[in-house]
């Protein structure tokens, strides 16, 4: 970019060439106000319709604007007297009442989306009636985030009107995790219009047997949401596009039939799903199998069969790897299926060593991967030992690029599957190990670590490595850095061959990034 | 190892030329003017040596901004999809998220001018920031601070909560 007449003329154009500058005095006056109608409606859809009205004093101009805001936001936290105090539910209702109601319908005064964030509980039949409103103004979008312990049935016309993005979020005390006052109404299941539904920590329509009918439902989400005596739960929606179903609670049965799905998320049952309909179009999928140690060869099972029905998935995120150590086998030919798969993030269990092996089994299935992930998780129940108890031999990645290993401890079997993948990787290029463990005690030198990784990383070009140091603070702390990094400094000019050419340390400590930061440049070798 | 890395010289690139309501011009790849929307409407039909763009409301202070974002957009685009499938796609994606709050952290005037410039040149993410930001600037502030900030003269005859 070049500003060519302005070096050119620059003195005398200045002095004699003034329009900018007068321009920009007068606007100094008023700026805000000048704003065309529609760029002032987007800023106002991202306030509150407290602080959109409060801006109808500031000029003649802004007086009727707000009747005619799109969006309409309401959060009940903005009115509190003081920080402390609790929020005004008398002043808050009569005002989205008056709000709504002012709104003449038709036309450019259509609502487009309503949303409602109250912290407070209060009668569910005040909901009802907004949304009632809203419809009547052809409101497309609503959104409810809500805390209450009040028993109320969802307004049923939100599921026969024109809605098309209904999102319903509960925030329940944790000493009622199991009562859902929050319910949905049966006509949620044949909703015509919807394209977008997510439903958190409701009560799911009553009945034993539920089927969901949307004929344009493109998203769907349920998370934490149940009702007791559902036998089964049926989806059956042509256009679904994303599916994230968080199947802890809901039901036994779940029969999916989306044939243009592409991105799934399950956490839950395997045992549970049953797929109505090959999940062809899946690009995406994170599974996370729930760990049942008496169903473990039935959960492994449909696992392994509902991975199979997505044959074209590019990505996986896989959660339960612990129920195939026990069955001999079952992990080298898990993924086999996915031929597409480029992407792989694994979460073992950092209470199961056997997991590592594991790790390594499943990657014989997958010999195009380009990147894998892995993050040790905790989990509540060990399986005692496994099947796998040594590294799979005689396989390339050869396309393997990319390795990230999160909350790595240093044990040795994690050291070794870093050697493994070192060796058998050939065309690797960047590894990041983060050994960040949210503030637990790493028991890993890091300087030692190092020194094993550099030795066996032949070829690596690019490595970072994350430290947390969360115990050492103050000065001790800056004598830690300084002496790990002379260390490292030492070491690596002593290398005959540095084939790193490049190494970040970032030093990560209570939370505040980047304290330090280095970057060793090193020539690579020719030949 | 000789650089699959290296960067292959690469032919001259095509440019446009901007000029501003002040008239000066601005040379910028194609590329780069192409992130408006209104630019690339219409762009392929005009003639390669006729890629002159006169942009009367937008003064030049305001134009090296814009060219600035739209350059930052258009490299880090590309640094990003490069490595697409690497893990630096999401550190790229969230040092350019940095880099925005930068950009935009700006006084009002300049703000004002960004905001207006986005929308008539349609540059869809730049006018969603800008947009952005005078919302947070309007968030938890009193109406008299908000309109100090952006110099809004007061006219108005009525307290929309007098009765209080």
């Amino acid at each position: 970019m070049e500003k060519e007449c302005k070096e050119s003329e620059s003195t005398s154009s200045h002095h004699t060439m003034t329009p900018g500058s007068s321009k920009k005095q007068i606007l100094n006056q008023e700026r805000l106000s000048h704003l065309p109608e529609e760029i002032l409606h987007k800023i106002f859809s991202f306030l509150d319709m407290k602080e959109v009205i409060e801006t109808s004093i500031f000029s003649k101009r802004y007086r009727y604007s707000w009747n005619s805001v799109h969006t309409l936001n309401f959060d009940l936290s903005l009115w509190k007297k003081h920080l402390t105090s609790p929020s005004d539910l008398n002043r808050f209702i009569p005002f989205v009442y008056h709000v709504l109601s002012l709104r003449r319908s038709g036309g450019a005064n259509n609502i487009q989306k309503l949303s409602i964030t109250c912290s407070d509980s209060f009668e569910g039949t005040h909901f009802n009636n907004w949304i009632d409103i809203a419809i009547h103004r052809h409101v497309q979008e609503i959104e409810i985030y809500v805390h209450s312990d009040q028993e109320f049935e969802v307004n049923p016309s939100i599921f026969t009107s024109e809605v098309k993005i209904f999102k319903l979020r509960a925030d329940l005390n944790s000493s009622a995790w199991f009562s859902r006052p929050i319910k949905l109404p049966l006509q949620m299941c044949l909703a015509e219009h919807l394209n977008t539904l997510e439903l958190v920590s409701v009560a799911l329509p009553k009945g034993d047997e539920v089927t969901m009918n949307c004929p344009v439902l493109e998203n769907l989400i349920i998370r934490k949401s149940y009702q007791a005596p559902l036998k089964s739960f049926t989806i059956c929606a042509v256009q679904l596009k994303k599916l994230n179903i968080d199947n802890s609670f809901i039901t036994r049965r779940l029969y999916i039939r989306c044939e243009k799905l592409v991105r799934l998320k399950y956490i839950g049952s395997m045992s549970a799903v049953s797929l109505l309909e090959n999940l062809n179009a899946v690009i995406n999928a994170e599974i996370c199998v729930a760990l049942n140690t008496r169903k473990m060869k039935e959960e492994a099972a449909n696992a392994k069969k509902v991975i199979a029905a997505m044959p074209n998935a590019k990505c996986l995120v896989f959660k339960g790897l612990e129920v195939f150590l026990k069955i001999p086998n079952s992990l080298d030919s898990l993924l086999i299926p996915l031929r597409y798969l480029r992407n792989l993030k694994l979460l073992p269990s950092s209470r199961d060593r056997a997991c590592i092996y594991g790790m390594a089994h499943v990657l014989k299935g997958c010999p195009l991967l380009e990147k894998l992930a892995w993050e040790s998780v905790e989990s509540s129940r060990i399986t005692d030992g496994g099947v796998y108890t040594s590294f799979p031999s005689e396989f390339v990645l050869s396309r393997l690029k990319i390795v990230k290993a999160h909350v790595v401890q240093g044990r040795v079997d994690e050291l070794e599957f870093l050697t493994f993948l070192l060796e058998n990787a050939p065309g690797l290029r960047k590894m990041t190990i983060d050994t960040d463990t949210n503030g637990q005690i790493v028991h890993v030198d890091e300087f030692e670590f190092l020194t094993f990784l550099l030795k066996n990383a032949v070829g690596l070009r690019n490595m970072t490595i994350d430290t947390c140091t969360g115990q050492i603070s103050g000065e001790r702390e800056e004598l830690q850095k300084f002496k790990f990094k002379a260390d490292l400094v030492a070491f690596l000019f002593n290398r005959p061959h540095t084939i790193v050419s490049s190494l970040n340390l970032y030093n990560n400590s209570g939370g505040i990034r980047q304290i330090w930061r280095t970057e060793f440049h090193f020539p690579t070798c020719d030949g | 190892m000789k650089d699959s890395f290296n960067p292959s010289i690469e032919p001259p690139k095509k440019t446009v030329t901007l000029v501003s309501s002040d008239g000066y011009d601005f040379e910028v790849e194609e590329e780069v003017a192409l992130e408006s929307q209104v630019i690339k409407d219409g762009f392929e039909d005009k003639a390669v040596d006729d890629r002159e763009y006169l942009l009367f409301n937008v003064h030049s202070d305001t134009l090296e901004l814009i060219i600035k974002y739209c350059e930052k957009h258009v490299s880090s685009r590309k640094s990003i999809s490069a490595a697409a499938a690497s893990s630096s796609s999401s550190n790229g994606e969230e040092a350019l998220k940095e880099w925005d709050e930068h950009f935009i952290s700006v006084d009002t005037n300049t703000l004002y001018d960004i905001l207006m410039a986005a929308d008539y040149l349609n540059i869809k993410s730049l006018l969603d920031l800008a947009i952005q930001k005078v919302a947070d600037t309007i968030h938890g502030r009193s109406p008299e601070q908000i309109r100090k900030k952006f110099n809004i003269e007061n006219d108005s005859i009525i307290d929309p909560w007098a009765s209080e």
